[in-house]
């Protein structure tokens, strides 16, 4: 193996023989196998690939010259390559393990429209897999352009059941039992099984032809097909699915997947998570106006925003002129509230669910395929409002450390302390014995310096809730 | 249980389960059976509409008129 394939080669992709992704200190490159290449030299000639770009639901591809093939990758063009394509760097990559219910249904939708659109071309998918799909906010797009395969009438959707396993039981789970995916989404990697999505849904829930269709008779079949084994039966006959009917089925599972929504959420909506907040409007005002002046101070163009919620400080942020906004939080119904606060606003935000404590690990094939949260970071500016409370009463982590994590993610940031005479932190104490005697605001700033300087720091509220915002010399590995 | 061998399209490198195809093969036909059923009922319903003015212009080839 050359050395260049080991440097930038992109460690989680390398299932499809068709060609696989590098990243170079160029840009975002996919080599395209030389069997492969006759299906994009089509999808290009014939205008397909430009128009599903132009459509928007495909990431823009750029066949390259071979003039213009990067330096890094000439070894591995001279041996199986037919051509580069050139691709626009992804701002940030999220897995579905991580998308609340709102994008992961999102991108389903997208996933079908797109093979939709495609077989108007004449071409098809062959997968059906959802780490094909990114966000840019809460905006999809497909990625994997070699997806694409010309579509011959007759011809099965190969991906059906990747796209039942990553798109509509995660979805169901959720939708029909108000159950989260996302920790066996994350365990798993390949979603969730056919037979027990249809073990655990009750009958009463599957009724829907949908459900029946995609469900339980799918998971009837499954059965079947496993308990036969492998070379069962001797007959040979050649079956083909008319293009009317892929279009049916794609069609029925859109109607399906449309008309989905989480159950067991207490709120969904961002006006209903404004109403209970601790605060007055005069100390809401006094926080905004801290962050506003902080940011217009840092001018960060990437910020993440721990403990996000439904999205008041990322929109504000934005306002104050940050490009991008990734929030994080643990309650998936102040994320489907921070989606629909992302829509309704036009906003460059992508809420994504993050339990602080136990993040993204690296994992996948050699723990590589799927990067770990800290590996990800892109973040100019971190902002942690109401939120290292949780980590150190809630969940007991040292108040050093949560400190060391919070300023591992971003060299400048704000934090807020809030303090045991707050309401919420009294909350937390009040059925616990109290082992936090070193949790105040002036151990906490006393941490804080010794690790960052702090630029300023206000008190926000009666409780003692205080600001402080604070930059670091040199940022951090 | 017959061993059939399904169209596929000429790259493919995932395993699509024997179980899933045939439930396409399945779903697939009865989804056919919907398109054209809901065609036949759009043009049952045209002929009813045929009785209104600015449905005289319709073109001779219209199933609508089968008289």
């Amino acid at each position: 193996m050359s050395s260049a394939k080991t440097n930038f080669a992109d460690p989680g992709s390398f299932r499809d023989p068709a060609g696989r992704i590098y990243r170079t200190p160029h840009g975002v490159f996919r080599t395209v196998s030389r069997g492969a290449w006759p299906t994009v030299e089509k999808l290009d000639t014939s205008g397909a690939l430009q128009k599903l770009i132009d459509g928007g639901k495909l990431w823009p591809a750029r066949i390259l010259t071979d003039a213009e093939t990067p330096a890094e990758l000439t070894t591995i063009v001279q041996e199986s390559t037919a051509r580069v394509l050139e691709h626009p760097v992804l701002p940030f990559v999220s897995y579905p393990y991580e998308w609340p219910f709102a994008l992961l249904k999102r991108a389903a939708l997208l996933h079908l429209d797109l093979q939709l659109d495609a077989l108007e071309h004449g071409f098809t998918l062959i997968d059906g897999t959802a780490y094909n799909v990114q966000f840019i906010g809460t905006k999809p797009v497909f990625i994997d352009t070699l997806s694409l395969v010309a579509y011959e009438d007759g011809d099965y959707w190969l991906g059906y059941r990747q796209f039942c396993e990553q798109f509509l039981n995660p979805l169901l789970l959720t939708a029909k039992l108000g159950i989260s995916y996302h920790p066996w989404f994350r365990g798993n990697l390949e979603g969730i099984g056919i037979e027990e999505t249809a073990r655990l849904l009750p009958w009463h829930k599957s009724l829907s032809p949908g459900v029946l269709s995609h469900v339980v008779l799918h998971a009837r079949l499954t059965a079947s097909a496993r308990k036969a084994g492998p070379g069962a039966g001797n007959g040979k006959s050649t079956a083909k699915l008319k293009k009317v009917g892929l279009i049916g089925l794609l069609g029925g599972l859109r109607r399906l997947i449309a008309g989905l929504k989480p159950a067991g959420l207490t709120a969904t909506q961002w006006r209903d998570y404004e109403k209970n907040n601790s605060y007055d409007a005069a100390e809401t005002a006094a926080k905004h106006e801290f962050v506003g002046a902080f940011l217009k101070g840092a001018r960060p163009s990437v910020l993440w925003d721990m403990g996000c919620n439904a999205g008041a400080y990322s929109e504000l942020a934005l306002d104050a002129g940050v490009e991008s906004v990734i929030g994080f939080d643990f309650d998936l119904g102040a994320l489907e509230a921070a989606v629909s606060r992302a829509d309704e606003k036009k906003l460059n935000l992508l809420p994504l669910h993050l339990d602080a404590t136990n993040p993204s690990p690296n994992q996948g094939w050699r723990q590589q395929e799927r990067t770990g949260l800290q590996e990800r970071k892109n973040a100019d500016t971190v902002l942690a409002l109401a939120f290292l409370h949780h980590l150190v009463i809630g969940k007991n982590i040292p108040l050093p450390d949560a400190i060391d994590w919070l300023l591992s993610l971003a060299p400048t940031g704000v934090i807020e302390f809030v303090p045991k005479e707050d309401s919420m932190v009294r909350q937390m104490l009040a059925q616990r014995k109290d082992i936090f005697p070193d949790y105040d605001v002036t151990t906490f700033r006393n941490l804080l310096s010794s690790r960052a300087s702090i630029g300023k720091e206000t008190v926000v509220s009666e409780s003692g809730r205080t600001l402080f915002g604070y930059t670091q010399e040199i940022h951090g590995q | 249980m017959t061993v059939a061998t399904f169209a596929s399209p000429a790259y493919a490198y995932l395993d699509p389960g024997t179980a899933s195809l045939i439930l396409q093969s399945i779903l697939g036909a009865i989804g056919a059976g919907f398109v054209i059923l809901s065609m036949y009922w759009r043009k049952f319903i045209g002929f009813f509409k045929k009785k209104k003015p600015e449905d005289q212009d319709l073109k001779p080839s219209d199933p609508g008129h089968t008289t």
